[in-house]
């Protein structure tokens, strides 16, 4: 029997949802981290959206927000000209990298040794987190404002995406640039799989899919509205589209075939992401909320609870809706 | 028509009065650094072999659990109590107790939990053959 998505709808935040990232899979689960144009960053449990802390510092819209595999560190990168590194354990501030104009974009490498930063000032940077102290090392040859910055091919190459209309492939040992793609328009979103090399890129009312490698076209798929985040399923079956109409597009990637379509949300769709176990995709909306939805419409998983018909009319219907009984050793 | 997935609760929300980060939470009791501070003063050396010993004792009281399990076990706890009960297991967290046939002034209870920080002491013979 089909089911209709039931969103999960996380509050907290005042003003627009602009970014988020998912963590790996730790022991503990995985987490989700949240970019507001309110200052203050929030981590929350992936697959519930429960709120765990907010990160309080910034004194300007937060951009950018990432974290690393294990979730024991957060990076926030904001419009007070800061990058910082939080404990995301703790909560606690950890660093504060100092900016010649807006961050928009922090990305950590596999092993959390080294943060990439991007921004306003169209310059790369690279900062030792074990030597903050140390000037990080530069990358400049982007001609607009940096909106995004990725470590790709196991951190030995840089992905960045700028206002200049270009996506720049680069190596990080020469620090000079390996490829170009010219656009017509600015790339609104890129996400990277590292697992297949795949780039994954939004413009205009297209998605578009590259090897990360080579940076070849593999194919692009035309939506409905004007694109501001796509993101890739973990498995590669599945991507999913959020933009300016409100609405979340979930398409078939094979057959580039539009699968199923939400309205929920109050405001643009700012950013979507997979979580990293695809069982779930997050969305962050202008509407300054978050929304978790299920790949897998009516499947069992974090706070959604898979109903068999017969429970649905029986007498005994007071399991729906209540808490589930919490077994306390 | 379709029926909307049921949900067990929403997600819970910021609550109000603190940034967060519990640090009861079972994540910040692992990862972050122990809250009971080196002994004396700390150079790399000393916490080394203080944690050495940390890990020795620690490994012993877990070992020390593992051989409490089916013997009886005497509990001394607060409000002068002192039960017999006999050893089925601990939690992860050695916050409570898992014991069978407790022997309570209301007769022999089948099944109980024990509350550890009720605990003042405990004692249980073990096997010399071991």
């Amino acid at each position: 029997m089909a089911m209709r998505q039931t969103p999960l709808t996380c509050s907290g935040h005042t003003r627009p949802v602009v970014d988020l990232a998912f963590s790996g899979i730790t022991a503990y689960g995985y987490f989700l981290i949240s970019a507001c144009k309110d200052g203050k960053p929030m981590l929350r449990q992936g697959d519930t959206g429960d709120w765990i802390g907010t990160f309080l510092g910034h004194k300007g819209a937060v951009w950018g927000a990432t974290l690393n595999k294990e979730a024991t560190k957060a990076a926030t990168a904001a419009a007070d000209f800061t990058a910082k590194v939080w404990d995301a354990v703790t909560g606690d501030e950890l660093l504060t990298l100092a900016h010649k104009h807006i961050v928009k974009s922090v990305n950590f490498t596999q092993d959390s040794n080294y943060l990439l930063t991007g921004g306003h000032d169209k310059v790369l940077r690279i900062y030792d987190l074990n030597k903050p102290e140390a000037e990080p090392q530069e990358i400049s040859g982007h001609t607009s404002a940096i909106k995004k910055a990725l470590w790709c091919n196991n951190d030995k190459q840089i992905l960045s995406a700028a206002d200049d209309k270009t996506v720049r492939l680069w190596d990080r040992s020469s620090m000079e640039v390996v490829k170009t793609l010219p656009f017509d328009a600015s790339v609104s979103s890129m996400e990277y799989i590292p697992d297949g090399e795949v780039l994954v890129l939004s413009y205009g009312k297209t998605v578009a899919f590259y090897n990360a490698l080579s940076l070849e076209l593999i194919k692009t798929v035309d939506v409905p509205a004007s694109v501001h985040s796509a993101s890739l399923h973990p498995e590669k079956d599945f991507f999913v589209v959020g933009g300016d109409d409100f609405k979340l597009y979930k398409y078939d990637y094979s057959t580039k075939e539009e699968l199923e379509s939400y309205k929920g949300h109050f405001g643009p769709v700012h950013c979507v992401r997979f979580s990293p176990d695809g069982e779930l995709y997050a969305s962050g909306s202008e509407d300054g909320t978050l929304r978790l939805w299920q790949t897998a419409v009516g499947k069992t998983y974090g706070l959604w609870k898979c109903v068999l018909p017969e429970e649905l009319v029986s007498e005994n219907s007071d399991a729906l809706y209540s808490t589930a009984p919490e077994i306390k050793a | 028509m379709k029926t909307p997935v049921c949900v067990l609760r929403l997600p819970r929300g910021p609550d109000g009065t603190s940034r967060g980060f519990d640090p009861s939470s079972a994540r910040y009791q692992a990862l972050c650094p122990s809250t009971i501070s080196a002994s004396g003063p700390v150079d790399c050396v000393d916490l080394r072999s203080e944690q050495r010993a940390r890990s020795f004792l620690r490994e012993r009281y877990l070992r020390s659990l593992i051989a409490m399990v089916k013997r009886d076990v005497k509990f001394t706890m607060y409000e002068k109590v002192k039960v017999d009960a006999v050893f089925a297991g601990s939690d992860i967290d050695i916050l409570n107790f898992q014991v069978e046939d407790l022997e309570t002034p209301l007769g022999v209870q089948k099944e109980a939990l024990i509350r550890c920080p009720d605990v003042i002491c405990y004692s249980f013979e073990i096997d010399s053959n071991l």
